[in-house]
């Protein structure tokens, strides 16, 4: 597993690589058939080997809107990126 | 990134499980917060939760008491999840004083947000699945007694009863 976690009240957001992963884990041989529709879907680069914060968001919800364990794998990394913006944005007024 | 191995909380039976019910639509969120604050007054305690615990985070369906970010983002990062726990078990979880608990002691919700005392029942499907659990937190050390471990594993029956009701496919 990928440490995210700094020692302070940090998460790093997921990646481009994260969300490959999760379409591939759950659709499995269909995984470029789904990873296009996703993409298209968030409006998103297929071929992108990174994404800014809004695209990734975008993505998170095109991959949590999907169907079955590949909506539950998205509504995790949705909540990573929500956490990361979240305590990314307080940063500021704690430091 | 997790992967998907035979650790329970992982478990594409599991995972299948989350997204056969019907845990977070606005509906169900308004049944589930009434339900955490239901725990949260029962046991005297601050905050009161019913979470999912996903494959790498874990949603706070229902919550009452949530303040600061949390009320925000509603979930948390699974590495910082008390109910990873109850869910790998499927057991109850209790922790009285999370400052002094081996597997707790440097989640920074403990040492940042200063949680100390934590109660969690597992939500066990008919299907057997752990979905998440029906929990309370609080802010200082306490011990849970029977009669109040006991209700929060009623309550998180019937958590799980009310949430079947909603199954996509009851045959299934």
């Amino acid at each position: 597993m990928t440490s995210y976690v700094t020692p302070s009240l940090t998460v790093e957001a997921p990646r481009v690589a994260d969300f490959r992963d999760a379409v591939r884990r759950a659709s499995g041989a269909d995984f470029e058939v789904t990873w296009r529709r996703v993409c298209s879907d968030a409006g998103v680069p297929p071929g992108a080997a990174t994404m800014s914060l809004d695209q990734l968001a975008a993505l998170a919800d095109a991959v949590t809107n999907s169907a079955g364990v590949l909506g539950v794998m998205g509504r995790s990394l949705a909540v990573r990126l929500t956490t990361h913006r979240t305590l990314a944005a307080l940063k500021g007024p704690r430091s | 990134m997790t992967a998907l191995t035979t650790d329970p909380v992982t478990s594409v039976d599991r995972l299948a499980e989350i997204a056969a019910l019907d845990l977070f639509s606005p509906a169900a969120q308004t049944v589930l917060d009434r339900f955490a604050r239901r725990a949260a007054q029962h046991l005297g305690l601050p905050v009161g939760l019913i979470t999912v615990v996903l494959d790498d985070a874990q949603v706070m369906a229902g919550a009452h008491g949530l303040a600061g970010w949390m009320a925000q983002t509603r979930g948390v990062p699974l590495e910082w999840s008390f109910c990873r726990t109850p869910v790998a078990t499927g057991k109850r979880h209790v922790i009285t004083n999370a400052a002094v608990d081996a597997t707790q002691r440097d989640n920074p919700l403990v040492t940042l947000e200063g949680v100390r005392c934590y109660a969690g029942s597992p939500l066990v499907t008919s299907r057997g699945q752990v979905l998440g659990t029906c929990c309370v937190l609080g802010n200082d050390p306490r011990e849970f007694t029977a009669d109040e471990l006991r209700s929060l594993d009623l309550m998180a029956a019937e958590v799980v009863a009310q949430l079947e009701a909603t199954r996509e496919d009851p045959r299934g």
